[in-house]
């Protein structure tokens, strides 16, 4: 019963931190079966493919199960979670951002009108950002979604704020520019291509 | 209106991305238990890296104690023997002021009238002459220095001073003119009572359990604990040993026989005529095959025994310028030791059925059914395995058959029995290698190398041909494990 993944979904908050401090197995398979999806969306979101998520992921939460004894509960666990999965996924760019250094971008031409996102479903947004350059990319998710301001992603990264902007606004142009191209796309078909 | 539209387009993707779940593949979690438990290890590692540096610690402390108290022992003993030494020196200078006291005693009766009162008398009755004694300072205890002062009747005085330092006694004659002044070291146990002198070494506290070596006997049985566990380990466990074991295999190699020849003296007269035919085949050399099953067992730890039934075929080319007149004259068969045999059991003179030809390639192949015994010695016993094997095999001649290149000649073909010239049952000696791999719980692969040397010649001892060809084979085998 321990070891079922029902069992782990039936603990409360406070037990499954306390079993995981403890170092029971069965509460940190609880604790991941419960985060591992949403995480998993985190992951991808700041890597290029599965395979790459899942490395991140799964650095990621042997951070969560080694560091949780020093969680003091000032925040929601799942917040704690997605910063460590933040910086870790970072981390793992951080690499890649040191061969190739993000620089100011040109501002590319905002479509005229603004195409939402409302209908599409989150795997093709998902896409979408998989598909940006590697520094629109970050910046993008620190922004957007993490809602880190831009001196803030520009100490994170270190670079310069204008260069986060510019960074950031490219990746806003070129995610209209695919929206706008799904948008016309389902006007013609009537239905999404997924 | 600018950043009203950027704020929605932001907020809209983070609440497309805020339920959004996607699960990752199993392995994710088995790499994090494996990294989750490589951690413990390492920290387990640190953790005894810690433990031997304060067992060291605490042989170094326990060393440097022993020393210490070692130490302190010996110059407690020195310092016993000084002090009895000053004791002894103390003693001495109380006698020599007791003369002195005597000699002054002496002089004051000399200097003063009959009725002077000897120093003797003045110690003894002090107390009765208060009116006239007075003591500056009362010896006690507490002081670290007293001061005596006695005046005799005749006016005599006595002064004696005693410091811790120094203890003088001065005598004064009744006009105060210096009479006798003694100075000590200690003169304090001859005029007062002797202080006394207790020695003790210090007292051995009661045998408590000593923390370290405490620690010291947890560590000890905790390495214990981790070696036995490792040893479990290693150590095949009993459902997945191989105590009994089959196998099938092949071998295949070459064998020579450069050694080979008939005997001049003893051998058949038809073979020393015919020798160029007996030589060339029993020194002819060629290729060896083995087919066969064996079984093995565990006697001990590391040593094994096999036994098996091989079929062996040995087939070996060589030349003859000679062929054989069948008996109806009717065909031709190669030269061969056979039909040496049988011209030596026959009245037929060889003359008669050879004939002398070009010279052709002639194949001699003999079958024999060999039953080998080893025993082994298992080096490595992994799933890796190295083993050395040796023992003999009893090779029963089962037949030959010598065919002449070409087919224009008749085939001969001679089974074991009497018209054999080949030893029915011979014993070969077998020594080689086993290089193997365990690629499952009931299977193991085997490469065998080794070498087989008949011990006696391979044709009858009655037709001195000495042949005793060594085999050189590797031999490939599969091995089935019983559980």
């Amino acid at each position: 019963m321990e070891n079922s993944r029902t069992y782990g979904y039936m603990l409360q908050e406070p037990e499954l931190i306390e079993g995981c401090r403890e170092g029971k197995s069965s509460y940190q398979r609880a604790l991941y079966d419960r985060y591992c999806r949403k995480m998993m969306v985190v992951c991808l979101r700041y890597s290029k493919s599965t395979a790459e998520a899942e490395d991140v992921l799964q650095e990621a939460f042997v951070k969560v199960f080694q560091g949780i004894k020093e969680f003091r509960g000032d925040s929601k666990l799942e917040t704690w979670i997605t910063r460590i999965m933040v910086n870790t996924a970072l981390n793992q760019q951080r690499k890649k951002l040191y061969l190739f250094p993000m620089v100011d971008v040109e501002e590319l031409d905002l479509p005229q009108n603004e195409v939402s996102i409302s209908g599409i479903h989150f795997s093709q947004l998902l896409e979408m950002v998989q598909a940006l350059p590697q520094g629109c990319q970050i910046v993008f998710n620190l922004f957007a979604i993490e809602g880190y301001n831009h001196k803030e992603i520009a100490e994170l990264l270190g670079i310069s704020e204008g260069t986060s902007k510019s960074q950031y606004a490219r990746a806003r142009t070129l995610l209209q520019q695919k929206l706008l191209k799904e948008s016309s796309y389902y006007a013609k078909y009537g239905e999404a291509k997924f | 209106m600018r950043n009203m539209e950027r704020q929605n387009f932001e907020d809209s993707w983070k609440q497309a991305f805020r339920e959004a779940e996607v699960p990752p593949s199993d392995n994710v979690w088995t790499n994090i238990e494996l990294d989750l438990e490589r951690a413990n290890g390492s920290r387990l590692k640190k953790r005894l890296a810690i433990f031997q540096l304060l067992a060291a610690a605490a042989v170094i402390f326990s060393v440097g104690l022993g020393v210490g108290v070692y130490i302190m022992k010996s110059s407690y003993q020195s310092s016993a023997n000084e002090l009895a030494q000053q004791l002894a020196a103390n003693a001495k200078l109380n006698e020599q002021l007791n003369r002195a006291k005597d000699q002054m005693v002496a002089q004051n009766h000399r200097q003063a009238s009959p009725s002077s009162t000897t120093l003797t008398d003045l110690n003894d009755r002090t107390s009765t002459v208060n009116a006239e004694t007075h003591t500056s300072a009362f010896p006690s205890q507490q002081t670290n220095s007293s001061r005596v002062e006695a005046v005799s009747a005749t006016g005599a005085i006595a002064d004696l001073e005693d410091s811790n330092d120094q203890t003088s006694l001065s005598v004064f004659g009744a006009n105060r003119e210096e009479v006798a002044t003694m100075n000590g070291n200690s003169l304090m146990p001859a005029l007062y009572e002797n202080r006394p002198v207790k020695l003790s070494l210090p007292v051995q506290e009661k045998e408590e359990v000593d923390p370290v070596q405490l620690m010291l006997a947890k560590l000890d049985q905790r390495e214990k604990e981790i070696a036995q566990k490792e040893e479990e380990q290693t150590k095949p466990k009993a459902k997945d040993a191989e105590k009994l074991w089959t196998s099938v295999g092949f071998a295949a190699g070459s064998f020579s026989a450069s050694n080979a020849g008939v005997s001049d003296r003893q051998a058949p007269a038809v073979f020393q005529q015919n020798r160029s035919i007996a030589n060339s085949e029993a020194k002819a050399s060629g290729t060896a095959y083995t087919i066969g099953a064996s079984i093995g067992t565990k006697l001990s730890e590391r040593w094994v025994f096999q036994g098996g039934v091989n079929y062996l075929t040995q087939s070996s080319d060589y030349t003859a310028n000679s062929a054989v007149l069948s008996s109806d004259a009717a065909s031709f068969s190669p030269a061969s030791i056979n039909e040496l045999q049988k011209f030596s059991a026959s009245d037929v003179p060889a003359e008669e059925k050879l004939v002398s030809t070009m010279p052709y390639n002639v194949n001699n192949n003999l079958r024999y059914l060999s039953i080998p015994m080893q025993a082994g010695y298992m080096i490595i016993n992994r799933n890796f395995g190295l083993q050395l094997n040796a023992g003999v095999a009893t090779d029963v001649f089962l037949q030959n058959t010598v065919s002449a290149e070409g087919g224009n000649l008749d085939r001969t073909k001679q089974e074991i029995g009497e018209n054999s010239p080949y030893r029915s049952v011979n014993l070969s000696g077998l020594a080689g290698t086993e290089l193997s791999y365990r690629f499952s719980r009931k299977y193991r692969i085997a490469l065998n190398p080794g070498l087989r040397y008949p011990m006696n010649s391979i044709y009858k001892s009655e037709l001195a041909v000495k042949s005793n060809p060594i085999t050189f084979d590797i031999g490939l085998r599969f091995r089935y494990i019983f559980h």
